[in-house]
């Protein structure tokens, strides 16, 4: 439970700016603090995701907004995920940066054996270099489900096991997740963007099936 | 920045909301997996070869013994326990779940072998069998593979056997079966029934294991080439189980025509007409290592025949064991 209230306490402290997708932070100017995006790939899923976020006016760079994805598939809005949350820009020494960035996330996931909705954390840690019309970085982070609603289907009670119990569950999964992104400027207020890492499971428990992460996309800053 | 506090207490109320209510571990006994046999007494067990496996008989025991052998690897009996009507032919018999299969005992996926499933069966076949009592197999499936194992090691003690739709008593042939019956699209509702409850469950104990494994069954829930629409029915799914036999064959392989040429009784080979990743010419080569082969056709069922195609499979296999009782 310790452990619960420590993530929902960091949680809560993430929505006090939220999430930015994968910015070159050198790349924006005061006439372009604006950026939406658009992200195609893999994330536990063929996934489409949309963003938007704001540069904050500042002493040091911060970034805040959120984003919504869903996988690909028939029935569009039985899965997806709400992320909102912030990332700063913690130095920066000739163009060699590193920030980190935190934010919450809402989940929905639904079959004809059960409906999940979780809420989570994730945090990660990014080092990259940066030039105005470029950037290269690693990154590491962690994302984990700190609350779970299962609520089971009558198919599920009826075909594998009728007496199983609906309820919120707690810390039901994390995983920790390691790559490298990047940015290329197009334009006056284009760029072309890429995610590609791993996915590992925390402690010893099982990977995930597909244990990756892939994402190609675009960012318009206006 | 007004709106961003109002977030945050919207959410700060959301969580405090949450975590005031009752929350539970997904590794506690009984809540999203059922006990096994060595959790509940109540169940009905035998304790064999170092394990306690989840047992059931039906009939007389002094009848012919027919042990009926479940599939997967990774599954239990629950959805072939239609052979049960053997029991009203004058059979005895006899269902079991497979060694951390089902609400059999769980262990840790390094005691997994091929061996040491083809021994838990012979050890059932010890518990039950009496002096100069017949005795039949029932294999689907994976079943269908260890009996003929078994048969391979005991070339004298079986006197009859019933295979349907073994995958393929080489590992060989049997991955490249695995690799028809698997059909998913990239982009399709079925691989994020697979893979996007992957980021809200994950774990290490059994209980967690077994009920993520279930989870993945909604992915069966459409039509695929097995010809089966619909989930199969079971108790609790054997992840450990299931996973270490598959990475134990794909390490070590398996080889279970061993002797089967000596084998002289006839042997009932069942195949479904509605699975496309099997048909005549699978069975053919599956069924090759045996001397002496009936080769039937179940007519509107897919790979699922104790479940699906009984009505049309039960005279066949009755007329079979009735032929050599």
């Amino acid at each position: 439970m310790k452990r619960t209230i420590l993530s929902l306490g960091l949680m809560i402290a993430a929505i006090a700016g939220l999430k930015a997708q994968n910015i070159n932070l050198k790349s924006i100017d005061e006439n372009q603090r604006n950026i939406a995006s658009l992200q195609l790939g893999y994330d536990f899923g063929f996934t489409a995701q949309l963003g938007y976020l704001r540069s904050l006016n500042t002493f040091m760079p911060i970034l805040v907004g959120g984003d919504f994805s869903f996988p690909s598939g028939k029935n569009l809005m039985d899965d997806f995920k709400v992320r909102y949350g912030g990332q700063i820009e913690v130095f920066d020494i000739k163009g060699f940066a590193f920030s980190a960035k935190v934010m919450a996330n809402f989940k929905r996931h639904q079959t004809s054996l059960i409906r999940m909705i979780s809420f989570g954390s994730e945090f990660s840690a990014i080092l990259g270099y940066y030039t105005t019309s470029w950037h290269i970085a690693t990154e590491i982070g962690f994302d984990k489900s700190i609350a779970t609603q299962l609520k089971h289907s009558d198919m599920m009670r009826e075909v594998i096991y009728d007496d199983v119990k609906d309820g919120w569950y707690e810390g039901t999964s994390g995983s920790w997740f390691y790559g490298i992104s990047g940015s290329k400027t197009f334009g006056e207020s284009w760029d072309i963007t890429f995610r590609l890492g791993l996915v590992d499971a925390e402690k010893d428990h099982q990977n995930p099936l597909l244990p990756f992460y892939a994402q190609l996309g675009a960012n318009k800053r206006f | 920045m007004k709106r961003q506090v109002l977030w945050l207490h919207l959410m700060g109320l959301i969580m405090i909301t949450i975590i005031s209510c009752e929350s539970y571990d997904l590794a506690e006994p009984d809540r999203l997996v059922p006990a096994t046999v060595d959790e509940d007494p109540s169940l009905p067990s035998i304790m064999v070869n170092n394990t306690m496996l989840h047992a059931a008989t039906f009939g007389d025991p002094n009848d012919p013994l027919v042990v009926v052998i479940h599939g997967g690897p990774g599954d239990d009996y629950r959805s072939i326990l239609n052979c049960k009507d053997f029991a009203n032919d004058g059979f005895f018999v006899v269902f079991y779940d497979q060694r951390g299969c089902g609400l059999s005992q769980r262990h840790e996926a390094s005691i997994y072998t091929t061996q040491i499933m083809i021994d838990d069966l012979a050890a059932v076949i010890d518990y039950y069998q009496k002096p100069g009592q017949k005795l039949f197999l029932v294999g689907h499936s994976w079943g269908a593979m260890l009996a003929p194992a078994y048969v391979g090691q005991n070339i004298d003690r079986v006197d009859g056997m019933i295979l349907m739709e073994p995958g393929g008593l080489t590992w060989e042939i049997t991955e490249a079966y695995i690799e028809r019956t698997f059909s998913i699209e990239l982009l399709s509702e079925e691989l994020n029934d697979l893979t996007y409850q992957d980021q809200f469950i994950s774990g290490s104990s059994h209980e967690v294991l077994d009920y993520h494994s279930s989870l993945f069954n909604a992915f069966t829930e459409n039509d695929s080439p097995t010809g089966d629409s619909g989930i199969t029915p079971f108790w609790r799914a054997g992840a450990v189980c299931s996973n270490a036999l598959i990475e134990y064959a794909e390490t070590n392989g398996f080889d279970f025509t061993t002797n089967l040429d000596q084998y002289k009784t006839k042997v009932l080979f069942v195949y479904s007409e509605l699975n496309q990743a099997y048909g005549r010419e699978h069975a053919e080569t599956v069924s090759a290592p045996f001397q002496n082969i009936e080769l039937v056709e179940a007519k509107g069922t897919g790979h699922e025949i104790p479940l699906n195609g009984w009505d049309y499979f039960y005279p066949i296999a009755q007329s079979y064991l009735n032929s050599l009782k």
